[in-house]
């Protein structure tokens, strides 16, 4: 993994391994500032435990080296908590269960969804984008860019009897 | 600066109102370069060129639009090696993922240069007899592409390519802390037989060059992609002209990791999804949601 992107967003991922502390969530590991050969915007990955999805830490977008686990009892129950957000871009299950895939992937309030795999990594010839606050407008990617890179005419035409 | 590097304005490398320098988040001591800011008068000047530009893009044959964009794909195909350490170096990613996000940046000119033969329209019979109904789409125009710094070259292309291909006009404005980058990529475009003014590259701060851009009423289109805050600002200015918007934004991506399923699987996948681009991707695991019978296992 390499450093953040600037100053900036290394002391707002600092500032958010604080209020996650400060929320009552346990930082398992990482979180913190690294030193290594060169100087630059380093900080080891971090992992919130003991929290719940009504905390900051898990309604705002940090962009950044962390995450958090959050422990639910039941399917029912994850499927409300992964719907539990303003946004809607991409979400995904673990599971060998036939049953709740499907009805995960019909499910979620997401543009996206994976199965058995990260919810990160897209591919290029099939539309992408979310719902809620994560996108507007039309899709990216795929033959669906082009209802957002062209407009449609609907032209009549009369062309007559041939003389 | 003997290291300057210049915006791509109406076909003509310029320097700008100013210069911000471009530094190595992975070494602060590795200054890059420095990157002109465009100012507002050449905004103007870019719009009035992009518009003729366009007209003349939009009237070339299918073959030479879908030549430029395999060039350009193949391109950065062929470059990803070089271009993908050059973004690593600015954008901070290692540099395997900078090689493959270059690599794919490529995949979306070549994909797109095909779907330039592929624009068929709908015909049909009018409800009048006698008369004909043509369907077929046009060009937008002038495009606005607003492209952020986790993804420098490959969001920007996924923008880009389409824009090209449809027959419309760009005019660039990547974030202004991954403009190596977006240089890059512009110098391949440049090369290319396309109209004098057809692409622009405008590097500059979001709330001068990028704002002047989407209250611009000579932009037709904006395709954005970046923060909320920004994006609702973005919005407000687009709707006040009625210039068509696309965005993509924010996220807080969960990941259910259920009981029934493959605990190696639910390791990979979630540190992949968490940790991958340093979490700095819109479709990062910021949730990783975890069923209680197997909490204790999964977290070890």
């Amino acid at each position: 993994m390499g450093p953040v992107v600037s100053q900036q967003q290394l002391d707002e991922n600092m500032a958010y391994v604080d209020l996650g502390k400060s929320e009552g969530a346990e930082l398992a590991c990482g979180g913190e500032r690294l030193e290594m050969g060169t100087d630059g915007y380093y900080m080891s990955p971090g992992v919130f435990l003991g929290t719940t999805n009504d905390k900051r830490i898990n309604r705002e977008e940090m962009f950044a080296p962390l995450t958090s686990v959050i422990k639910v009892g039941s399917y029912d129950e994850a499927l409300a908590t992964v719907n539990d957000t303003e946004f809607g871009l991409t979400s995904g299950i673990v599971t060998r269960d036939l049953a709740r895939a499907t009805h995960f992937r019909r499910n979620a309030e997401t543009g996206v969804v994976t199965v058995n795999l990260p919810t990160a990594g897209t591919d290029y010839h099939v539309p992408f984008g979310g719902r809620g606050q994560s996108s507007y407008g039309p899709r990216e990617q795929g033959t669906y860019a082009k209802e957002f890179y062209t407009t449609v005419k609907t032209a009549y035409i009369a062309s007559g009897a041939p003389k | 600066m003997a290291d300057l590097q210049k915006n791509y304005i109406a076909g003509e490398w310029v320097a700008g109102d100013g210069e911000v320098e471009n530094r190595n988040p992975s070494d602060l001591s590795d200054v890059i370069g420095h990157y002109a800011q465009a100012s507002t008068t050449q905004l103007d000047d870019v719009i009035v060129s992009a518009k003729t530009a366009q007209k003349e893009w939009a009237a070339t044959g299918l073959e030479q639009k879908q030549t430029a964009l395999m060039n350009i794909g193949n391109e950065l195909m062929a470059r990803a090696e070089e271009l993908g350490t050059l973004l690593s170096r600015e954008e901070g990613k290692p540099l395997a993922e900078g090689k493959g996000e270059v690599y794919r940046a490529g995949q979306f000119f070549t994909y797109y240069a095909h779907e330039v033969l592929r624009q068929l329209g709908e015909n049909a019979d009018s409800v009048r007899p006698g008369i004909e109904v043509d369907v077929r789409r046009e060009p937008v125009g002038t495009v606005a592409v607003i492209s952020p710094w986790n993804f420098p070259t490959a969001t920007a292309s996924w923008k880009i390519a389409p824009a090209l291909a449809f027959g419309n006009a760009v005019i660039w404005k990547p974030a202004n802390i991954t403009p190596a980058s977006a240089v890059a990529l512009t110098e391949i475009i440049a090369r290319q037989d396309l109209p004098e003014g057809l692409f622009n590259l405008v590097m500059g701060a979001g709330r001068a060059v990028g704002q002047s851009l989407v209250e611009s009423t000579g932009v037709n289109a904006i395709s954005f992609t970046g923060s909320v805050p920004v994006g609702r600002g973005i919005a407000q200015a687009a709707v006040g002209n009625f210039t068509k918007l696309q965005m993509e934004m924010g996220s807080k991506n969960a990941l259910a990791v259920m009981e029934d399923g493959d605990l190696d699987i639910a390791v990979a996948v979630a540190l992949g999804g968490a940790f991958g681009g340093t979490g700095q991707k819109c479709t990062a695991s910021s949730r990783l949601i975890v069923h209680e019978a197997v909490h204790d296992t999964f977290v070890e």
